[in-house]
């Protein structure tokens, strides 16, 4: 019997692969994906120290992050500019409002700008399907922390274990991968800082 | 809007099954699944797909052009029904010098779409909507056993460079082709000219490892059947790089059709002595040109200007007969021959030609021994007009009947034999390659084309 966290490659491996595969049709040029599992704080600090050159911009966010106990995370980065995607993995028959607060609360305390709820082979319950579908505000969050706004989008998707695809739910903010890729595409263009 | 892979997959659905009508606000894909999603073979099957459609299909479509998907699926058919505002997808499309006009395949031309599959990935994604909605896995595609599992992707139409372009996609991401059953006569009619349902549709087959390994399917009824026929192999297979891979061409016959309207100017008015000779017509870099080009040093052999092997009606035969001046015009002497002795004669040497004029041409023993069990076989030994195993038919029969026999009418010139008996006939041709390879030039705008001139009368009497 496969635990939730035997997926972890797979799916790390699928969205990895659809971001940059996006990231190189629209900006024509390359996007890095650096995955840490477990605490955020050390995780990212390894990341940056392996990868210096790529990842020196995420270093002042990383020395103020809190540490946090996260399933996954990717820090995505085209060289200048970075975000943060966590990822909350379930194997559960109906995932519920209580994963969807657990993913919430890791984006508000971490700052990560987006987060999927994702259920392997199942989808969501009817409660939270319902909210997400009439109820914007707890999918595309803003915050104000320290005078600087913030801004969280969540979104929910099932992974299919066996086709290794995912099928989108269209519930939340991020619909879809390629609707995360051209966010972060979009992010990484403007001038403004991507980043918190 | 750019290209990214829920699009890619997307574009691979409706350039594979999609079709445009008078209606703008409307379009379909066709699934072509026939028997292998037909909900009264397999309902469970069939379930699965139509939740394929709706979780896979219905919420890439509502997010990259927020069309809304339902579908309909009658015996052999499922069609996935896209409606409201089509316009973002129609300009993709036209963007892509795709016409939404009709059936998309019939007149796409991917090019322009290749260019945006920027890497492996998009490309792979391009080729999964195409295996789920053309991509076949029929028993019926194995290759001679269950140990040679196939993905099939069909192709209806007479688009020859959109198989190309394809197939170089294909070998973008080491998917490469086991064999590419072109939509022409000299690949679905190679005996016959008389036979004229050539146009079928193009086949390119995928050892299914190879599209396991390197491929990939969004939907799960596609992987469950790929995953099902590839138990059923003893071993895995890799395929060959198309260069390395072996070339076995045996002789075609001239078919009327090789002219056809249908066929695009590339192709139309030449003769194709194996599928890779079309790769190179078509100038696809994989085409192993050594290879074809070797052949053309016998092309005498390959390239039979009349049928090589026609079973029928008597009647049907005379039809033919009666139709064609050059057969019409000929002295016909009836011989009666006996069928131990053509038995003797094949067993002495399988390769041996019949009634010739010189040791290089004449009639082929073992054709002429395949229509004479056609023509003496009982019904039941027939499928169709193939008999179930030649020569126990021809044994079986000689053993019931030692001096049984069958009538040959000999031509005055070696146009094609006659045999006839138990109202049935056949045609077999000669073998005469000194004549034939005559007949042949290559094409002034493609070295590469084989032009096959009309065989006269002149030209079997000066050999």
């Amino acid at each position: 019997m496969r635990n939730e966290k035997s997926y972890y490659t797979e799916i790390k491996k699928f969205i990895e692969s659809q971001l940059k595969s996006n990231f190189t049709a629209s900006n024509k040029r390359e996007l890095y994906v650096f995955w840490g599992i477990g605490e955020l704080k050390k995780e990212l600090q390894r990341i940056i120290n392996e990868n210096p050159a790529k990842c020196s911009c995420a270093t002042k966010f990383a020395e103020r992050v809190p540490p946090l106990s996260l399933d996954i995370f990717a820090l995505i980065t085209d060289g200048a500019k970075f975000e943060l995607l966590i990822l909350e993995v379930k194997l559960v028959r109906s995932a519920g409002l209580s994963e969807w607060s657990q993913l919430v609360g890791y984006c508000l305390v971490s700052g990560a700008k987006y987060g999927l709820l994702v259920n392997i082979d199942n989808g969501g319950s009817p409660r939270l399907t319902q909210m997400l579908h009439t109820e914007r505000h707890i999918s595309n969050i803003q915050t104000t922390v320290n005078d600087t706004p913030r801004e969280h989008l969540l979104g929910f998707m099932q992974w299919n274990s066996y086709t290794h695809n995912f099928e989108y739910s269209n519930l939340g903010s991020v619909k879809s991968l390629s609707e995360l890729s051209n966010k972060l595409a979009s992010d990484f263009s403007s001038k403004k800082l991507a980043n918190p | 809007m750019s290209m990214n892979t829920d699009k890619a997959y997307l574009l691979g659905l409706i350039i594979g099954g999609g079709i445009f009508g008078d209606a703008e606000d409307i379009f379909r894909i066709r699934l072509p699944f026939k028997k292998w999603g037909s909900y009264l073979e397999n309902s469970q099957r069939a379930g699965q797909i139509s939740r394929d459609i709706m979780n896979v299909v219905s919420p890439m479509f509502r997010n990259i052009y927020n069309l809304i998907v339902s579908f309909e699926a009658t015996e052999n058919i499922w069609n996935i029904l896209c409606e409201g505002d089509t316009t973002a997808l129609k300009t993709d499309l036209e963007n892509y010098g795709i016409p939404c006009d009709g059936e998309v395949r019939a007149n796409a031309d991917i090019s322009k779409i290749c260019v945006d599959l920027v890497d492996d990935n998009l490309k792979r994604r391009f080729i999964a909507g195409l295996a789920d909605s053309i991509g076949s896995m029929a028993k019926s595609q194995r290759r001679f056993t269950d140990d040679n599992q196939i993905l099939s992707l069909e192709i209806k139409g007479h688009n020859f460079n959109f198989v190309c372009e394809l197939c170089r996609l294909l070998h973008d991401i080491n998917c490469i082709p086991d064999q590419v059953n072109w939509n022409h006569p000299n690949i679905h009619c190679t005996n016959d000219p008389y036979y004229r349902t050539w146009n079928k549709q193009f086949k390119l087959r995928i050892l299914l490892d190879q599209y396991a390994r390197f491929g990939a399917f969004a939907f799960r009824t596609k992987a469950e059947s790929s995953n099902e026929n590839r138990e059923l192999q003893q071993q895995t297979h890799v395929a060959q790089p198309c260069p390395e891979q072996r070339m076995n061409v045996t002789p075609s016959c001239v078919h009327p059709d090789e002219n056809n309207m249908l066929l695009p100017e590339q192709i139309r008015g030449g003769h194709y002595i194996h599928y890779r000779h079309f790769c190179a017509v078509l100038g696809c870099e994989h085409a192993p040109f050594d290879k074809v080009s070797s052949q053309f040093s016998r092309l005498g052999e390959l390239v039979i200007p009349f049928v090589i092997q026609c079973k029928d009606t008597i009647s049907r035969i005379n039809t033919i007969i009666a139709n064609d001046p050059l057969l019409a015009q000929r002295n016909y002497t009836d011989v009666s021959v006996s069928v131990s002795s053509l038995l003797t004669q094949f067993q002495s040497d399988s390769n041996g030609l019949l009634y010739g004029t010189d040791s290089d041409n004449g009639y082929p023993i073992n054709e002429i021994l395949q229509t004479t069990a056609y023509i003496v076989a009982d019904s039941n030994e027939l499928f169709g007009k193939r008999p179930k195993g030649y020569i126990e038919i021809i044994k079986r029969h000689i053993q019931n009947d030692p001096n049984l026999s069958v009538l040959f009418r000999k031509p005055d010139l070696l146009t094609p034999l006659v045999i006839v008996g138990n109202e049935r006939g056949a045609l077999i041709g000669a073998v005469n390659p000194k004549v034939y390879e005559k007949l042949i030039t290559r094409s002034p705008d493609n070295d590469f084309k084989l032009i096959v001139r009309p065989i006269t009368e002149e030209d079997l009497r000066d050999a």
